[in-house]
Formats: structure tokens, sequence, C-alpha cells
């Protein structure tokens, strides 16, 4: 068989829609909880941020199959969260779809929330002063000013968090199991063709996950403000100075603040 | 009566009152003194601050009911950075600032114009220069027609035409609209030009306020500022009517007497000033016509103490043209007090400017309130000083340039 037709048979096929379905919902929930979440991480300065901090970064190098056991517990209807899902919409969360949004939601938060965080913890407050002294909102200066000029950090928290979820095999494996167009996502369908030693098959997946994630990391980097060659810069930005290079000819940049300014241009990745 | 009283726990404890006619003040004093921390603290900026402002419009406005039983005033700041929107371009900062207009808003065109930024509409924010943007940031301020309008040093990156431009359309717009306007300015020659009242702090304190002429003298006479100006203020005079007069002067052969440069009255005498070098004060009324209302415009012109040089041969007054410098003021020596640090062995020279008939039919200028006369610094060297032997008391012909 060529390698198309391993790829359109109707089995792949599903799995590849599931995953795009648990990843397009997935980063979308993330983008709903992590854009407040990292404006309030970044405008907060207590005590107990640093393990506040931990706690959303832990998926980053917790083991997933580690996530996905505790996941597992909850979601059993024994759990609690099981429990009360279970009374609500009448169907169980483990080996689910809902599950596994809820799983990869946990998973990829970090991804989410970083490149965010990271991003607002730089935005100059200043800019925030002269929006309030025209008269605006906390909410709207936050919509209108804030998330048009972190708009970098938002596309890159988006395709990370989208990015990782498609890579993402441990937790699906521990709550959400291997049910065909339920539960069966592409890095589950080629483990399991690896198992039923199916290599051809396999390797069509791999291929096509492989070039995929290539190609979405490559956008983001490129939309991340990183120009294919140096001279000259093909960057939308191309014929015009930033604002930190007209300061810096100017003399009204120290090289400190232009170091900050070029670490939020390659924030978060 | 406007008043502002600011307590801001370590780093400013201060309170001033200006008079109801008071719409422009200067604020000053030495960096690190609190001037910005103040202007963010009455902004509303600084949490930690207790700021007790009341900004009361003058009575003219009673007829305004509007502006007098609003009880919360819209303070705009506007800071050194300008602060402008980058992801939107000029026209987009101008529009953000539109959707919490308030009363006193000026239309784009008018705002644009009046901070020398109409050809900036289209531009990306990116690519203006600092004074650009700067001049951008306050016509963003005024679009947003605040009550209160804050300047920290907003205009610092601006040319002096383009920034006293900009300084006297503000005074305008502040005395058309009753709009209280605080400026942090270094240029003592802005603050006395455009101020109606002015504030010195050092350390977070008070240390002096009032009219500018007499915080200025303050300052002066406390020998920290190395180059003091002085503020003359006249009444501009009728170019063509001067031509009489000006037929029997060597300057008329010439037949070009350029409109750029202005002739003003000060008492009997006369000063030229460039256009660039004058205020003149804004006709608002325009029932007046021109022709009427020029005998009457108020000029005011700065006048820096290196630029004065003091000439003890007072005869030479009628015959003045001996000299390239087209200004010779009679003045007497008020006042002889050694300026700044005093390494460079100089003194500063108050003068207080006389009236040349007085002086001519050997009247005291003493016999006369002294509040009649106007002040000059000359900083000269001791060597000078002792060799025209000047006192307190001795008139002199200052003579200066305001080109």
């Amino acid at each position: 068989m060529s390698f198309f037709s391993h790829i359109s048979d109707p089995a792949s096929l599903s799995a590849i829609a599931l995953t795009l379905k648990l990843a397009v919902i997935t980063s979308a929930i993330l983008l709903v909880i992590t854009l407040p979440l990292a404006w309030a991480l970044a405008n907060w300065e207590g005590r107990a941020k640093p393990f506040v901090m931990s706690v959303f970064a832990l998926p980053i190098v917790l083991p997933p199959t580690v996530l996905g056991f505790y996941l597992l517990i909850a979601f059993s209807p024994q759990g609690w969260l099981g429990q009360t899902w279970q009374t609500v919409t009448d169907s169980t969360l483990a080996f689910s779809f809902e599950g596994l949004v809820i799983g990869s939601v946990i998973y990829s938060l970090p991804f989410a929330l970083q490149p965010l965080y990271s991003g607002f913890s730089q935005f100059e407050r200043g800019y925030l002063d002269a929006a309030y002294s025209l008269g605006f909102s906390k909410l709207e200066a936050f919509w209108r000013i804030v998330v048009p000029m972190c708009k970098a950090s938002i596309m890159v928290a988006v395709g990370l968090s989208f990015a990782h979820t498609i890579g993402e095999f441990g937790v699906v494996l521990m709550i959400g199991g291997n049910i065909p167009s339920e539960t069966q996502v592409l890095s589950i369908a080629l483990y399991e063709n690896v198992e039923a030693l199916d290599y051809e098959k396999a390797h069509a997946l791999s291929l096509t996950l492989l070039a995929f994630c290539f190609l979405l990391l490559s956008v983001l980097y490129r939309f991340n403000g990183m120009p294919l060659s140096r001279i000259p810069a093909p960057s939308s930005n191309a014929g015009k100075l930033s604002k930190t290079e007209i300061l810096r000819k100017t003399g009204k940049l120290s090289t400190t603040e232009a170091r900050s300014d070029t670490a939020q241009k390659g924030n978060g990745l | 009566m406007t008043s502002v009283n600011v307590n801001f726990p370590g780093r400013i404890s201060a309170s001033f009152s200006c008079e109801n006619n008071t719409r422009v003040v200067g604020v000053t004093g030495p960096s690190g003194a609190g001037k910005s921390s103040l202007l963010r603290a009455i902004a509303g900026s600084e949490k930690s601050a207790v700021v007790d402002c009341s900004w009361v419009s003058s009575s003219r406005d009673n007829a305004d009911k509007n502006l007098n039983t609003r009880q919360v005033s819209k303070v705009g700041i506007v800071f050194q950075q300008p602060m402008l929107f980058p992801h939107v371009d000029v026209t987009g900062n101008f529009k953000l600032a539109q959707r919490h207009q308030g009363v006193k808003a000026l239309s784009v065109d008018k705002a644009a114009a009046g901070c020398c930024c109409e050809h900036l509409l289209d531009k990306p924010i990116s690519s203006l220069s600092g004074g650009e943007a700067q001049r951008v940031a306050i016509a963003r301020a005024l679009i947003n027609g605040p009550d209160v309008l804050l300047l920290d040093e907003s205009l610092s990156a601006v040319d002096v035409v383009t920034r006293r431009k900009i300084y006297q359309f503000l005074k305008q717009h502040c005395e058309a609209t009753q709009t209280t306007c605080i400026f942090v300015s270094h240029d003592l020659e802005d603050l006395a030009l455009f101020s109606d009242a002015l504030v010195y702090i050092e350390d977070g304190k008070l240390k002096y306020s009032g009219s500018p002429n007499d915080v200025l003298s303050n300052i002066f006479d406390s020998g920290l500022i190395d180059n003091p100006s002085a503020v003359l203020c006249g009444s501009l005079r009728d170019n063509s009517s001067d031509a009489d007069r000006l037929s029997k002067t060597p300057f008329a052969e010439t037949s070009s007497w350029p409109a750029s440069v202005k002739a003003i009255s000060i008492g009997d005498q006369t000063v030229y000033a460039s256009h660039q070098a004058a205020v003149v004060e804004n006709c608002l009324d325009s029932q007046v016509s021109s022709a009427q209302h020029n005998n009457t415009r108020k000029v005011s012109v700065a006048v820096k103490a290196s630029d004065v040089s003091l000439d003890t041969n007072v005869s030479m007054m009628k015959e003045a043209h001996t000299s390239s410098m087209l200004n010779a003021l009679l003045c007497k020596v008020s006042h002889i007090a050694p300026l700044g640090s005093n390494k460079e062995a100089k003194v500063l020279i108050t003068l207080s400017v006389l009236n040349s008939q007085e002086h001519f039919q050997h009247k005291s200028a003493f016999d006369n309130p002294p509040e009649r006369h106007q002040t000059l610094y000359a900083s000269i060297s001791e060597l000078s000083v002792t060799r025209l032997m000047l006192k307190e008391g001795m008139p002199v012909l200052a003579r200066f340039k305001l080109l």
C-alpha cells in the first residue's frame, strides 16, 4: 500500500480528525483560562508566588503517566470528579473524549501559560498608565491595549498548546484508552500500529506528524519575530525601524533596556 | 480656587493653591526632587499617595452649569516617555483617545494642528522621532479632553521654536476651555513665559510657590541656576505705525523691515525681537479687529543673563546705533551677587528697567513703586564689575539680542 492510502484509510482519518478536534478545543479552552490567569500572575507579587508558579509548571517536568494516573483515579466513577460528572451528564468521564479534553487542558496548561506570563511581565506598565489617564477601565485597557500589544505571545501560547496537545501520548493512554473515533488519537493509533508490527502504516503516520509539527513550529517562530535571514530583514517590518532601534540610535535607550526588549521578542521559545 | 494637596509617604509632601484665573501652573526643581511623583500622584497613578485636589473653575464659567456641577474632574497625564500605543498608528491612537472624550475634548484636526503633528497622522508609531512622538502624545491627551492636564516634561525632546508654539497653543486652549494645566519643565524660560503660577520643589517638599517672577527671582537668588533668564513684558507695536520713526534710522534705508521682527514697547523704550523669540499673547476675542488689537497685544520675551552686556555710558542712549546689538534698555543696577559656585568668577547683576524719560528728566527712579520696573539679569565677570565700578543704584544700558 502506498503512503497516501495509509493516511487516507478510515481509521487513520478518524484518528487525524480526532487529534485536530482535541487540539483545537484544548487550545481554545486554554486561551480562555490562561489569558486572565497569566495577567493575574504577572501582576501578583505575593510570597506564595514561587509555589503557585511551580504548581502550574509541574506538567512540564512530571512524567505524563504520573499525571494520567492521578487523573484516572479522579475520573473514575468512584473519584470525586468522575462522580460529579456522572450525576451531571449521566456518562462516565474516564475513557471519554470529554475526559481527554480535561486531561489535555491540564497537561498543556504550562505551555500556554509560560509565553503569556513572560509576555505580560515584560509589558511596559506605562502604557497602562497612559490608557487609564485616557479614561480606560482596567478590562478595556486589557482588551484594547495589552492583548493587541502582546499578540506575539498569545500566538505562541496558542501554537504551543496546540502542538503539545497533538504530541500528547502518556496522559491519553492512561485516561483515554484506545477507543477508535472516541479516544484514539494519532499518537495512540501509531503506537497500536507498531504493536501490530504494521511498520509501513506507522511510518506514514509518523512522517505526517513530523511534517505537521515542523510546519507548525516554523510558523510560530516566524510570527514570533524571527526573520528568515538576517539581511535584509524580510519581516513585515522591512523598511521601518523598530522602536528599540530608533531609541538605540538616538541614544535614548540603555543597553539593559535594549536587552529586555530583545528578550521580549524572543519570549516563550 | 484650585488647590492641590499631596502626601506621598517618603516621596512628596506638598500643597499649594492658585488664584481662580490661574490656568497654567509650572512645576520645576532639581532632578529627583519629586516633580514626576507629584504629577503621578495627582493623576492617581500612585496608589499609596494621599491626594486631595480641588479644581474649581473661575467665575466666568458659572454660566456653564455643565462644567461647574461636575464633581470629579477628568485628569489626563502625558509623560516624558510618550507611551503611544504601538499596535496602531497615530490616527489609531487618536481614535482610542476619543473613546472616553471629556466635554473639553478637541477635534483631531484642531489638536493635530495645535501640536504640529498634522503630517504624522498616517505614520506608524515606530517611525516617529522622540519629539514627534511627544507632540502626538500631547495631541492625544487634548483629543481626550481632560479637565486637568498634567505634562511631565512632555515637550523635552521638541525644538525650542515648535515647543513654544505648542505651549502657546496649550495656554490658549486652557484659557478658552477653563482647563487647568500643570507642567513640569527644567526650562526656566518656558516656565516664565507660559505659566501663570510657578511651584518650585526640592527634596519632595514645596520650596517656593507664587507668581512666576517671584518664584524665579527666589530661585535665582539662591544661586543654584547657572544662567538665569528674565522675562520682559511689553506691548506689541504695529509695524506700520513705526514707519515714521524707522525712517530716521539707518535700518529703514534698506527699505525692508522684516515682518518677522517684532517691535515691543517696554515702558517708553523699545526692544526688537525675532518672530520666534517673542511670545505674543493670543487674541481670543475675534470681535476685535486685529489692527485694533495689535496695539494692546501683550508680548513676552525671555532674555538669558549670559546674553546681556552692560554699558555704563548711558548718554549713548540717544544715538544707539554704534552697536550691532539692536536692543539697549536703560536700567538701574538693583543688586550685585556672586553667581553659582563662583568658580568662574561670575557675578549676577539684577537690573530694573527704567523709563528713559524718568532718567533724562532727572527724576529719581526710587520715587516710583518698585513693581513698575521689570527685572532683567546680566551675568558678567567679576573683572568687568571692578573695571566698570558697578554699584547698586547705577544707571546702565543693558544690551542684548533677541534674534
